[in-house]
């Protein structure tokens, strides 16, 4: 057996299945590399870091919810079970850099630092923030704010009522929200999509060649600034609302959809598909790359 | 001027005429309004068809469905074969009820049967029937899902804080705004593509927006 495997083999029987009292907790665990972590847990909060040891390390405080630690040498599961209605309790944990995580919170903010692992967050009623993940990403909240950054690799990304923050991503996006603002940040990714019902849009990044980038908010309004050059067909459609863009919307001859509400132009070679859809909002296509919330 | 091109408008944006055919076609368009709308409108469609993804579904709906029919659950795969549309407007307008009502069935599928008839506190009013693509029976079929889901939510909430509870019913409320600003835009121009696929859309979103949020709810 490998050094690091016995390490890894006598805390994981020790701790297997183990329920620990609801008192203040501080273990840790010695895992091989690429071991998994998964927490689930009610209320309180969550704090996930990153240290140079092979070891995952679980701090507790705890208002009397019972904690349930499951171990082993490739994965360790924590779970809060609520006693006595108190379900209260502030985890944190420090994973080895690019241990893949799953954490789930009933009303917990849930942030997780450097990790840079494969991820999947969601919280309900609590925000979820990210800094710096690798591979399939996935973050989710009903009504909290989310935010990822620093991300290779695909990105889901969704709150019902909060707003949808994103920067740095390399790799596709797709971002959703129902009441809040979406935005998309030096997005770099071959499918880009971000949507809303009555919060704002803004996306800054490159549009590729073949790519496609569709971008739709209800009453909202959508800021797209592309870096650099593009070549694209750009589709808009409007109810009530308006298009300004820095390229000129020449419609092509003989070619082309045209409706006083729904039209396309094309820039450069036409190359990537540019959906701009904003049925009551203002739809803002300018050159420039980055931008502030707000900044039209 | 020439007879309308009918059934050949979905060849020629398939760009399978060619030579003499497709001048003349070109010509007539360029003279017929009825025509040339009739093919801006299926070469839109059809850039957005070919703008979808080839996902695969979620899970095999087939063997509930078979046992339902009282059939065996088999299955037999077809070859793998190159993606193509071609379609009439009026085969454009069955499809998008056939596409809508099987999505909401397939919801209804996918959540669960028997929920209490009384009156859901995230219950919204029931879309009225529209003229155009989005027509009444898919609309309806939206409702029953969108009603199956709102009462499953509703028999749920006990498990959501009132903070929550209170964010998806803005949200709900927020979604239903729009699908009535939708639906009367469409009263205006029942014709619009984009208003079309636009209220489609928002009722989507809304099954999608119950659909995870119960099942959020159910596994708190």
């Amino acid at each position: 057996m490998r050094p690091i495997l016995a390490l890894a083999v006598v805390p994981a029987i020790a701790l297997a299945a183990r329920a620990l009292a609801a008192q203040d907790i501080d273990t840790t665990i010695a895992v091989r590399t690429g071991a998994r972590f998964e927490l689930n847990s009610v209320s309180g909060s969550v704090k996930i870091q990153t240290w140079n040891r092979q070891q995952i390390r679980v701090v507790a405080e705890t208002d009397g919810a019972r904690v349930d630690l499951d171990a082993s040498a490739g994965s360790v599961t924590v779970r809060t079970e609520p006693r006595r209605g108190e379900g209260d309790v502030d985890f944190t944990i420090t994973v080895p850099g690019g241990t893949p995580l799953e954490a789930h919170a009933i009303s917990a903010d849930i942030e997780v630092n450097q990790v840079c692992g494969e991820a999947t967050l969601g919280s309900i009623s609590g925000g979820v923030t990210l800094r710096c993940a690798n591979g399939d990403t996935q973050i989710e909240s009903v009504s909290g704010d989310v935010e990822a950054s620093d991300v290779r690799g695909h990105l889901d990304i969704s709150s019902t009522s909060g707003d949808v923050d994103v920067s740095g991503v390399h790799g596709d996006v797709s971002a959703r929200s129902v009441s809040g603002d979406v935005s998309l940040e030096r997005v770099d990714g071959q499918d880009v999509r971000a949507e809303t019902v009555s919060g704002d849009v803004g996306f800054s990044g490159p549009i590729h060649d073949g790519g496609r980038y569709a971008f739709h908010s209800h009453s909202g309004d959508l800021t797209i600034r592309p870096d650099g050059d593009i070549n694209a067909i750009v589709s808009v459609s409007t109810f009530s609302g308006d298009m300004e863009s820095d390229w000129p919307m020449t419609i092509n001859p003989g070619g082309g959809y045209v409706h006083p509400r729904e039209w396309e132009f094309t820039i450069g070679s036409g190359s990537a598909k540019l959906s701009l859809e904003s049925f009551s909002g203002t739809i803002y296509l300018r050159r420039g790359g980055a931008s502030h919330r707000g900044d039209r | 001027m020439d007879a309308h091109l009918g059934e050949r408008l979905s060849a020629l944006v398939d760009g399978e005429v060619g030579g003499a055919e497709r001048e003349a076609a070109e010509a007539h368009l360029t003279a017929c309004a009825e025509c040339r709308a009739a093919y801006d409108a299926l070469l839109r469609i059809k850039r957005h068809a070919e703008a979808l993804d080839d996902r695969p579904p979620e899970r095999d709906l087939w063997p509930g469905v078979a046992a339902r029919l009282g059939q065996a659950a088999t299955v037999i795969p077809l070859a793998p074969r190159r993606r193509r549309v071609a379609f009439s407007i009026p085969q454009l307008a069955a499809a998008a009820l056939v596409l809508m009502a099987a999505s909401a069935g397939a919801v209804l599928l996918a959540t669960h049967a028997g929920h209490p008839a009384a009156a859901s506190p995230f219950a919204s009013p029931t879309v009225a029937p529209i003229a155009g693509l989005a027509s009444a029976k898919g609309v309806e079929s939206y409702d029953a899902a969108i009603r199956d889901l709102e009462n499953t939510l509703a028999s749920r909430r006990s498990t959501l804080d009132t903070g929550t509870v209170r964010a998806i019913q803005q949200s709900l409320s927020i979604i239903d705004g729009a699908i009535r600003q939708a639906e009367a835009a469409l009263a205006q121009d029942p014709n619009s593509m984009y208003l079309n696929s636009h209220l489609e859309h928002a009722l989507g979103r809304k099954l999608e927006v119950l659909r995870r949020v119960t099942t959020l709810a159910a596994a708190s």
